[in-house]
Order: C-alpha cells, then structure tokens, then sequence
C-alpha cells in the first residue's frame, strides 16, 4: 500500500507541490492528471527518493520514502519521461546492468532478462544494439527496465509522449497487465483519453494542488452532479420544451436543434425513468433519450485553468 | 552496519561492479581498441628508435657515459609515459558523469538502491583499468631500458608502481570535475587545468627535493620528489627520514595519493548527495585528517631538509626552519581559500543542502550546510597548525617561536574575511553559480589584484614599516615582519570581515520577505 501524507516540495520561493495526500492499494492503475508544470513529475520524483521533499512523507508497505530510501528504491520502478538509454549496448546488456544494480542474483539474472523481454514483446530484439530499436521498443525496453526487480511499485511519467497509435495500444494494454498482476501503478500524463481507458483512480493536480482524487466515475460525478441529457423528438419541439422545463430535477433546458432538446438533470437514474415515462406519458413523441456521459477531459478542463507556477 | 554486510556491500562496489562492466564491453567492442593500441605502441616504439639512435654513436665512449646516457634513455621514457598518463587519464574519464546527466540516465541509475560510490567506483575501474592497459603496453620499451642496463628492474616497476598511483589520481580529479561540471567541455577544460596546476606545483616540490638530493649525495629525499609522474625515475629508491625512521618515499607518496584520491572521490560523491549524507561527513572529517596529515610530512619533510642541509655544509642548526615553516604554513592556509566558496555560499534556489541554515554552527561542522562552513574553516586551521607544530617539534625539539602563534591567528582572521566575502555575494546573488562565481572574483579582487600595483613602490624587501604590511597575504612570504605589524593587519583583516557579515546579514533580513514563499 502507498500512503503520501501532506507531501510538500518548495524551490526558494516557489512551491511546487503543496501537501500531496492519497492511499493507493496493490493492483490501482493511478492516472496522475495536471498541465505542464502541474507538480506531477515533482511528486513522482520525491517518490523515487531522487528529490527530497521539504516536509511530509510517503510510504510503501510501511517504508518511508524520507528515513529509508534505498529500501524503497529495492521496491519501486521508475520510467521517467525521457529514455536514457544507453546507445552502444545490447538490449541483454542494457537489462543486466539494471538487474546487476538492483541486485538480482547473478544466477537467476537470464531468466529474469528473458521474462521481462517476454512480458514486453521484446525477445527478438534480445542482441540487437539499443540504438537500434523504434520509439516504441526503445519504450517497451524501458518498461522492462523498471521491471528486473519486480517492483511493487511503478512510476511511470509521461510514458505514452511520442508513441504512434499502434505502440500507445500496447503499452496501454502492458500497463494494465501490470496492475492485474497486483502492482500498484501510477502513471502521469496530460492526454486524457489515454488515461481514462485503463486508470481505475485518477488524481487531478494543478500549481501543486491535487484538486480532485478517486475512482474515475466519482472524479466525473463529484463534479458533475447535475447528468446532461439530450432527448430527440418527432415533433412538437415547443410543447415539448414547455414541459420539459416545468418538470422535478430539470435544472436548465434549451432547444440545440430542430428537434432536440438538451437539459442538466440532477435526479439519479430511478428520476431519470420517471421523466422519460411523464414525457411519453404527455404525448411527446420522443425519438431518442440519452445520458451524454462527462469524460475525464471535462472535469479536468472544468476544474483547471491551465496556469502554470 | 554488521561487519558481514559491510564486507558484502563493498564486495559488490569493487567486484563486478555493473557500471565497470557495461563500459568494459563497450571499450573492447569492435576493431577501435586494436587500434587504438597498436598507434600507441607505434608511437611508444618511434619514440625509442629516435631517442636510441640520437644518442648511440658508434666508436668509444667510457662506461661512465654510456650509463649516464642509458640512463638518460631510461628517464625519457618514463618523462614520455608520465606525459601519456597525465593526458589520457582525464580524457578518459571527464565525460563519464557528466555524459550520463546528459542522457539523462543519472536518474535512471540512482532510483535503483545504488549509492554515490558505486557508480564513482564503476567509473574509476573502468578508465584507470584502461591506464592501466597502456601502462603494461608500454612494458616493452621500457624493458628495453633494462636489457640494455639504463635501469634495473627494481627501478622500472618502482616508477611503474608511482605512475599508476599517478594515473589513478588524475583519474579520480577527472571523476570529480565530472561530477560537478554541467558540460563536457568544462568538464574537460577543468579537469586539464587542474592536473596542470597540480602537476607544476608539485613537479616545483619535487625539482627541489631532487636539488637538495644531489646535494646531500645520498638516496634521503623529502617524499615530495615522487608527487611528480615526471620525476619517478628520480624517486626510485629515495626515502624520508621521519625522527628516526627511514621511510620509502614509494610508500609515502602511495598514502598521500591514495588519501588524496579518496578524498577527491569523496568530493564527487558528496556533490551528489543530499545534506548530511554519509559521504558529506566522511568528507569532511577525512578531509580534516588529511589537511593535518599534510602539514604534518611537509614539516617533518622541511625539518628532513634542513637536517640535509646542515649535514652538507657542516653548519650547526639551522635558524630556517622555523621561518621557512611558518611561511609556508600561511601559504597553506591561502590554499584553502580555493574550497572557501564551496563551503559558504548559499542560494534559496539551491538544493536544501546549499540553502541558507544560519551563520555559525559547530553542531553542524560535518553536515556540508552554510553555517557549517566557517566553523569548518576554524577546524582545518586548528588542525594544521597543530599538526604542523608536531612535526617541527617531532624533528626539531623546539617549540614554535610566538611569531608561529600569530601566524596562527592570522589566518583564522583570513579565513573568516574570505567566508565573510562569500556571505555578502550569496546574500545579493539569484543563484548558487553567480554566488560562488563572484566570491571566487572577490577572493581575487583582494588578494591577487593589489600585487602588480604593491610590486610597483618597489618597497617589497625593505625592512623598515612598508606599504605591503597592509596586504592580507603578506605573511606567507613575511617571516620577519615585527610581530605587531602583523597583528595590526590582522585585527584590521577582522574588522573588516565583521563589518561585510553585518552587511551581508543586513541585506539577507531584507531580501527575506520578499522571498517568502505564497
């Protein structure tokens, strides 16, 4: 489990992250959303005890990030957002000189080397040089870099930046094999529909501020209280708009077409039923009724306002 | 830490190390390093041909000047290996930190549980094994000295033994410019530039202790003639007297260059640690024992010579020794005013182990924070001058003359002006870099710009009252200035050094709210 408690990191006058608190259990993928310059590489730094937090704390499995960081280096994988790879070496080579560091006995060292290769899709490129592979192969070999050591942990920052399509789908379908395995994942970004796909906790930080945290579906509700729904007619659009705005839980209402109107709803789904069922009830000759469903990129647009320290 | 883990931990530092490892296979890799030999060995090689065939002539010469020519033979190529040691070994090593910041695969490495040492070590075994190589490739040549009796091999594997201590140490200065410079190219200029310097003031040592060798016509020499790569040939076989012991100079200058390059390395891994870190305090305290180590063989060294030189004249005691000393002593005191920057500027932009703690902390002596730094001034200070005092006293049976004493004094006062000076420039400037750039222009500013225009009165060797009594640096050449002059410069020195902290601290309590963080 990784518990960050008030994690706080100040350069002179400036406050990069201001009190980060959250739990996360084995098995979350954690989608870390924030701007440029939001604090999220700041906050995945201190938690691969590379940057020393100015107070507060985090730990995994009961291990502080501030008293005992080799301990957590043994438990943690970190993919920063660029690749540092190594240009002249073999990929093997590139994968034993991680696995040499992290001390993953000598015995056991090709074995290890062949599984992460596997897990990555990686075993045909195993005597190929580093600086030979595509971008997204050279971030598959990231991947399994942070992976030697079997980590609880992984820090992944940005990991999906410069990928095509095709190498994004993988990696995003790696990342949530990841978490089934019973990691805990935390991955930033600031393309939202990447993360929405495979994150089952989502985090919202702007100028150092985590301004909204929880499963994706209560981040979309917590701030979406009222549901838009958008109901299309046969005709009677007028009739229709009347009635609509006279009815229980309809907070707003207007015409977006010829024969459409759209309305914010805050009643649940049972209320939902009963004003489509009054609707037909009344005689309107409803054609189509649709929940339009708040995504991620709304909340965070909502919530942000794309400034930077 | 358990004496079995300890053991593993460093066990696993020196062998098999993983950043040795990974740079052995990419040394060795494909036809470069065949080549690479096979031009220096040509190059080794061409060098005796020519040098062999200038001074060989055939007809009779005595056996005296056949040796003297051997040896002649034998010393060039020990000056052209120390030449190839003193210019390969930083090239090998200046970009090996800085080119993996570059990368940016520092971060990669240090979110592993991998300490400092670990990679600095890697780095160190991995260029010195490489000096090393040419070391042996060069073996040849110079086994040719022996074949043709220009040496003996007693000589040529004590001079190999003091080239590789070279070798290692230049690669450990190297290491260091690495660690801290932001750029290859600086790396490189840094690291050059300082094994000059290093190399012209030690081969300066060394030129004098071989002079007072001839001199005294034995093999005692003070041990800095084998600080030198150029000199090994010379220093073969020398030894130091130390009270009653006679101690090889090989073995001497193994330890000082073995400290040196530990507290060079130590250095490095310092600066890249946090506050207070393990490295820091080893630093700090090693690097105290080493200063007073120092004082402690240049005394005994400067005692040694005066010995030799009594002995070779017949005189009786020599009334130098303590001036020469004290002298001296205060030139090692200025030494330390190339770390007073390091140790006291500070920067609220910085890293927390750079930014500003307080003034004077002796709790914090070994913690490598800025209020730490003047306390550890004070300390070096101490140490030497007790240090230095011992070893006098250890050759001599005399204690030091009170003039020793405000030497003493003078240069706590020295310190405390140049750490004053580096106060006043971290509290005006943005940034570390600019603090510690301007200090270092200050530190200039005082005691090096008022020389040209002093030397112009022309009144440098009078005897009487003169305009030099006002520099602050005149006590490193001034033994027999009256003690009174030197006081009064000295609470001059002080006064002024208070009146710039009270500035400094004035303009730091200004500055303080408006950099207040929202």
């Amino acid at each position: 489990m990784l518990e960050i408690q008030n994690l706080r990191k100040e350069y002179g006058p400036l406050t990069a992250v201001k009190g980060l608190s959250l739990t996360l259990m084995p098995g979350d993928i954690f989608g870390f959303i924030g701007s440029n310059g939001a604090g999220k590489t700041t906050t995945i730094r201190m938690l691969a005890t590379l940057l020393e937090p100015t107070s507060g704390t985090a730990t995994l499995n009961g291990v502080d990030i501030r008293t005992n960081p080799m301990a957590i280096r043994r438990m943690i994988g970190y993919m920063p957002d660029f690749f540092g790879l190594y240009d002249d070496v073999k990929v093997w080579e590139y994968l034993d000189f991680f696995a040499t560091i992290y001390q993953v006995p000598k015995d056991q060292r090709q074995n290890v080397i062949a599984n992460v290769l596997s897990l990555t899709d990686l075993t045909v490129k195993r005597d190929a040089f580093v600086q030979s592979l595509s971008r997204g192969m050279q971030q598959r070999l990231c991947l399994a870099r942070c992976l030697v050591h079997d980590p609880l942990l992984l820090l992944l920052d940005e990991p999906a930046s410069g990928l095509d399509p095709r190498a994004r789908a993988e990696l995003k379908e790696l990342i949530a094999e990841l978490g089934r395995m019973g990691k805990i994942v935390i991955v930033s970004s600031h393309i939202l529909p990447e993360l929405a796909d495979f994150c089952n906790t989502v985090g919202i930080i702007e100028r150092g501020e985590l301004l909204a945290f929880g499963s994706v579906d209560q981040v979309v509700r917590g701030i979406h209280a009222a549901h838009t729904l958008e109901i299309r007619l046969l005709d009677g659009i007028g009739a229709a708009l009347d009635f609509v705005g006279k009815q229980p839980h309809v907070k707003a209402a207007l015409m977006v077409g010829d024969f459409t109107i759209r309305l914010e709803f805050e009643g649940d789904h049972e209320a939902q039923a009963a004003f489509l069922a009054s609707l037909v009830m009344a005689g309107h000759r409803v054609i189509g009724f649709r929940e339009e469903e708040a995504n991620l990129e709304d909340v965070f647009l909502k919530l942000t306002t794309g400034a930077v320290q | 830490m358990a004496p079995g883990a300890w053991i593993r931990d460093n066990l696993r530092v020196y062998v098999g190390n993983a950043a040795a490892v990974r740079d052995f296979r990419t040394q060795l890799r494909g036809n470069r390093p065949a080549w690479i030999w096979t031009l220096y060995l040509l190059v080794l090689i061409g060098f005796a041909l020519l040098f062999y065939s200038s001074n060989v002539e055939t007809g009779r010469i005595s056996i005296s000047e056949a040796q003297r020519r051997l040896q002649l033979y034998y010393q060039s190529t020990t000056y052209l290996l120390a030449f190839l040691i003193s210019t390969i070994a930083p090239a090998l090593t200046a970009s090996a930190i800085v080119s993996e910041r570059q990368r940016h695969s520092l971060d990669l490495i240090f979110s592993a549980p991998v300490s400092p040492k670990y990679l600095l070590v890697g780095k160190l075994i991995s260029s010195y094994r490489y000096v090393w190589m040419l070391l042996v490739l060069s073996l040849p040549v110079t086994a040719s000295c022996v074949v043709l009796g220009g040496a003996t091999w007693s000589d040529v594997l004590q001079a190999y033994a003091l080239l590789s201590l070279h070798g290692l140490l230049f690669t450990a200065i190297a290491l260091l410019f690495s660690t801290v410079s932001a750029s290859v190219v600086s790396a490189f200029i840094w690291s050059y530039l300082t094994v000059l310097i290093y190399l012209g003031i030690v081969s300066g040592f060394g030129s004098a202790s071989m002079g007072l060798m001839y001199l005294h016509r034995t093999t005692e020499a003070p041990f800095s003639i084998g600080l030198s790569p150029f000199l090994v040939a010379r220093a073969a076989g020398t030894y130091m007297e130390i009270g009653t012991y006679h101690v090889p100079n090989l073995v001497l200058v193994a330890l000082y260059t073995l400290f040196l390059c530990r507290l060079v390395l130590l250095g490095a891994a310092s600066s890249m640690s946090p506050a207070g870190s393990r490295e820091t305090l080893a630093l700090r305290i090693q690097g105290l024992i080493g200063y007073g180590f120092a004082s402690f063989l240049f005394a005994c060294a400067t005692v040694g010579t005066f010995n030799a030189v009594r002995g070779a004249f017949g005189s009786g005691r020599s009334s130098l020794v303590w001036p020469i000393l004290g002298t001296s002593f205060a030139g090692w005191i200025v030494f330390v005013g190339l770390i007073v920057p390091f140790l006291t500027c500070y920067s609220r932009s910085a890293e927390s182990k750079f930014q500003l703690d307080g003034t004077f902390n002796f709790r914090r002596l070994f913690r490598g924070t800025p209020s730490g730094g003047l306390p550890y001034l004070f300390a070096l200070v101490t140490v030497s001058g007790l240090a230095a005092m011992l070893g006098a006293l250890f050759g001599t049976g005399d204690f030091p003359p009170v003039r020793f004493f405000i030497i003493l004094l003078w240069g706590f006062v020295l310190l405390f002006g140049a750490w004053s000076i580096g106060r006043l420039t971290s509290a005006v400037s943005k940034n570390l870099r600019t603090a510690r750039t301007l200090h270092y222009g200050g530190l200039v500013i005082m005691w090096l710009l008022p020389l040209p225009f002093l030397a112009a009165t022309g009144a440098f060797f009078g005897t009487g009252p003169t305009v030099w009594d006002a520099y602050p640096l005149s006590p490193v050449w001034q033994w027999s200035t009256h003690p009174m002059r030197t006081l009064a410069l000295t609470l001059f020195m002080g006064i002024t050094a208070l009146g710039i902290t009270y500035w400094a601290h004035t303009i730091e309590q200004q500055r303080a709210p408006a950099m207040r963080p929202s």
